[in-house]
């Protein structure tokens, strides 16, 4: 296995080009990261999101040169694997978005709850009715909820992974907190 | 190495899976370039002849015609040249979109700016004299399409409405003129008491004129004011 700890996923790319036993070091430092991403906006088994996740570093790998400098390496390996995601969708007509528990809660507090509001109480009492919110959201809001708040990207990066522009991304983010609370209140919670 | 790791790079080794080569990416990109300038170049032609449609329409015949200043922008309107104009830009901003960074401007910002470059290029065509010329192009390859001779030729064909236009014939002794229009039809123009506008002073044979004035009977004309056939009173100057 290659010493790879030190290099950043730029140079990686760059030796992965010239020696394969590289791109090991990409899938490992973003294994972990996308199986969550993936986990979190698809409905599928374990064994699924593995096998999509070896999909997308396949499709990487495949492409690597066309990995654009100017961008952050993640957010191509994120644009990646949405697109990966969707065309899943498209093909198995999977149902989008189921979240976990401690995702709902992650999302509750940090689009609806007051910051004295008790984080316990919240975590005992909420995260079924906060399901019951992210099931009312639409789709593209739900994405880029999860992108925001779950795997905490800049507003740059969401615009690099969803190929959208800066200013449409910030719209999108305020229509689907607006349509969280709201559907928060018809919940009344 | 973990599980998934190992298991990938093994497919990538049996497999022979490859890096696709760079060019490719490249290739494509220039492609999508070369497309966007293209259509936006297509879009500049329509436009160009779009304002050579107008030049040499006759703004001012509403005047003498019983319609709206509306209804006669809608008969000097280029549809089918504005039509394609706007079909090239949105083919332009759907390139664009595809380039590698066209994500990043938002539609309004591409469309405006593919728009202003289209209009400049198709003006500075129109200044520099190739309208004629595309024009001629286009109604020669696009079947159905109606150049500005037609359109002006339908503007022009209502008698009934006071507008006449056709070929100069003869001149009788008696100064009338034997005009024979656009559609085969021989009619006697009394020109004696008409204006003449433009560089042309007094009819000649084989004379193209628009002339604006009355029908006195089935084939009898009385003309008020005359003018060259190509050219109007804003824009294109009037030819001889």
């Amino acid at each position: 296995m290659q010493d790879c700890a030190n290099l950043s996923d730029n140079d990686l790319v760059q030796k992965a080009l010239k020696d394969q036993a590289y791109f090991g070091c990409l899938v490992e430092r973003y294994e972990a990261k996308l199986y969550n991403y993936i986990s979190r906006i698809t409905a599928v088994s374990k064994e699924d999101a593995e096998d999509i996740l070896q999909d997308v570093f396949i499709n990487v790998y495949k492409n690597l040169n066309d990995f654009d400098q100017t961008l952050k390496f993640s957010s191509w390996i994120y644009r990646i694997t949405h697109n990966q995601v969707i065309s899943r969708w498209r093909k198995h007509k999977n149902s989008p978005f189921v979240f976990k528990d401690e995702d709902n809660l992650k999302l509750f507090e940090k689009i609806v709850a007051k910051e004295d509001v008790e984080a316990d109480l919240i975590r005992q009492d909420k995260s079924r009715e906060v399901e019951q919110i992210l099931k009312c959201l639409k789709k593209e809001y739900a994405e880029i909820l999860v992108l925001k708040f779950l795997e905490d990207k800049s507003y740059k990066e969401i615009s690099d992974i969803l190929k959208k522009p800066m200013g449409t991304v910030a719209t999108l983010i305020n229509r689907a907190k607006k349509q969280f609370r709201d559907c928060a209140n018809d919940f009344d919670i | 190495m973990n599980n998934l790791t190992e298991k990938i790079v093994k497919k990538i080794e049996e497999e022979k899976i490859t890096p696709k080569p760079k060019w490719r990416f490249l290739l494509k990109d220039y492609i999508l370039w070369l497309v966007f300038g293209f259509n936006l170049l297509l879009g500049s032609v329509f436009f160009a002849v779009s304002l050579l449609y107008w030049s040499s329409a006759d703004w001012d015949i509403y005047k003498y015609l019983d319609v709206s200043v509306l209804q006669v922008l809608k008969t000097m309107m280029p549809y089918v040249r504005l039509g394609a104009l706007t079909f090239f830009i949105f083919l332009a901003y759907y390139n664009y979109r595809h380039t590698k960074h066209g994500y990043k401007s938002r539609t309004g910002l591409i469309i405006g700016m593919s728009l202003v470059i289209a209009l400049m290029i198709g003006g500075t065509l129109f200044i520099l004299g190739a309208s004629h010329k595309l024009e001629s192009v286009l109604a020669g390859r696009i079947p159905y399409y109606e150049g500005v001779e037609e359109h002006r030729i339908g503007v022009w064909s209502h008698p009934e409405r006071g507008l006449l236009a056709g070929v100069v014939e003869k001149i009788q002794p008696d100064g009338r003129v034997v005009l024979k229009d656009f559609y085969g039809k021989k009619w006697l123009v009394q020109v004696d008491q008409a204006f003449w506008r433009g560089p042309v002073k007094h009819p000649s044979i084989d004379q193209k004129i628009k002339i604006i004035g009355k029908r006195i009977s089935v084939d009898e004309f009385q003309a008020k004011e005359i003018r060259p056939w190509v050219g109007g009173r804003f824009g294109k100057p009037f030819q001889k």
